[in-house]
């Protein structure tokens, strides 16, 4: 009866601790992201830049990999497409409540704690299962960068350069080892881009990436496909 | 005193309010009478309140939907200061007042005030008016109570862009005195507050006169 006999029964709901202290549907959630399509983030001094890989299924088209939550911040998540789509509209509601509220665009900070505070409430509560994604937030906010990356339990963590979904050490790999605070927005893009191949395991060149760039000079989230991206960063 | 169609009419208070952006603050200045009615109510009402440490509101009309306002947006924004580590802007604490003065307005029972928000941020000074439908507006100058009127007109002459404190205060005074002269419900004494980059200050009995503010 008991798949995994060792977690007798403590994985069962999300509201039970392990004797050992955790909670394990989050860490069960966890693997359900480290199954999603690779993504990444970095900022720099002068840009944010987030991207992901678009998985390619026979028959169907590819859905968006990157999306803007408000003018000026911008998200991509690994994990349960159908998860993270709730959770992308949850973000752009709360950006256009901050609008209402204050008459004035949301802190990207904040918006990761009302996303983080939400992700947390479905590891307390019975009945629910917590969210199957990991998400990052990057924005150019009163002319500074942000990346924000949020755990399916709600952790969040404000980072330089991060990856999430399959394969996501061999990126932070390629990420470590290039990554300057001091890069251009096209060596930003680039090592973005790198870092989503060193993850596919394929040819160079074989993967259909989408990236959304934030410039500091316009604080507009501008996404580019692939064709765009290879035109982009051939000249 | 009976509960008549006007009852909230007869239970607000006469007053005089005045906001003056200067160059490199915010002033608002305020009578001390409370009338309700011919009656004189109060001679030491507080009719300037600060609401954090960089800005501060005036309140005219019924005192205790005021009172109300106040306490609801005082705790409003010691919550956002501890949430964000950071003040708000003043014009995020006036699209707060706003929010909350249309939502009762369009609940057919608005709220019986006339305020005025002074303020200081990164972005300079502000001052901004209400009216009891919630509308918004910044402004350089404005004056609300019943003795508006008086002050309007002195304003209208004396008002310059870009006042030092002193001349600014000079200016605030003269409308509220002239206010003070002309309308029955305003009068016996004067509150000054300046709000600039060291934060709100209110000034004394004797500050005041120093600045013509003697009655």
């Amino acid at each position: 009866m008991f798949s995994q006999p060792s977690q007798f029964g403590y994985d069962k709901a999300t509201v039970i601790f392990s004797p050992d202290g955790r909670i394990i549907q989050v860490e069960y959630a966890r693997e359900a992201v480290k199954m999603g399509s690779t993504a990444v983030g970095l900022k720099t001094n002068n840009c944010v830049v987030l991207a992901g890989q678009k998985r390619a299924f026979e028959l169907i088209e590819s859905a968006d990999k990157v999306f803007k939550i408000d003018e000026h911040i911008a998200s991509t998540f690994s994990g349960y497409s159908a998860d993270g789509r709730a959770l992308l509209q949850r973000a752009r509601v709360e950006s256009q409540i901050e609008r209402i509220t204050y008459g004035e665009v949301i802190d990207p900070e904040v918006l990761s704690e009302k996303i983080g505070d939400y992700l947390q409430s479905f590891t307390q509560y019975g009945g629910v299962r917590p969210f199957g994604i990991a998400i990052l937030f990057g924005s150019v906010y009163e002319g500074d960068t942000f990346l924000y990356f949020i755990d399916p339990g709600g952790a969040i963590f404000s980072c330089l350069a991060t990856a999430i979904g399959a394969n996501e050490g061999a990126a932070k790999e390629v990420l470590k080892a290039g990554f300057k605070k001091t890069l251009s927005n096209k060596a930003a893009m680039k090592l973005a881009l790198d870092a989503l191949k060193a993850a596919a395991d394929e040819e160079e060149g074989t993967i259909t990436a989408e990236l959304a760039l934030i410039d500091t000079k316009t604080s507009k989230v501008q996404i580019l496909n692939q064709k765009e991206l290879d035109e982009l960063l051939k000249a | 005193m009976q509960p008549t169609k006007n009852f909230e009419e007869q239970l607000a208070k006469g007053t005089t309010t005045v906001g003056i952006k200067c160059k490199d603050c915010a002033i608002l200045v305020a009578d001390m009478r409370a009338s309700m009615g011919t009656l004189v109510a109060s001679d030491h009402a507080e009719k300037v309140h600060s609401l954090n440490e960089f800005s501060a509101i005036t309140i005219a009309g019924l005192v205790s939907d005021a009172q109300y306002i106040i306490d609801i947006m005082q705790a409003q924004i010691r919550l956002f200061e501890l949430d964000r580590k950071r003040l708000p802007k003043t014009s995020m604490i006036a699209n707060l007042v706003k929010n909350m003065l249309y939502g009762q307005y369009r609940a057919y029972f608005p709220y019986y005030v006339q305020l005025i928000i002074g303020g200081w941020d990164k972005t300079g000074p502000h001052i901004f008016s209400f009216d009891m439908a919630g509308s918004l507006s910044e402004d350089d100058w404005f004056s609300s109570g019943s003795g508006s009127p008086v002050a309007f007109g002195v304003l209208e002459v004396l008002y310059k862009d870009d006042l030092t404190e002193k001349e600014g205060m000079k200016v605030a005074l003269k409308a509220l005195k002239a206010a003070i002269k002309r309308d029955t419900a305003t009068g016996d004494g004067i509150r000054a507050v300046v709000i600039d980059s060291k934060g709100y200050r209110e000034l004394s009995k004797q500050e005041v006169i120093e600045h013509g503010g003697g009655l």
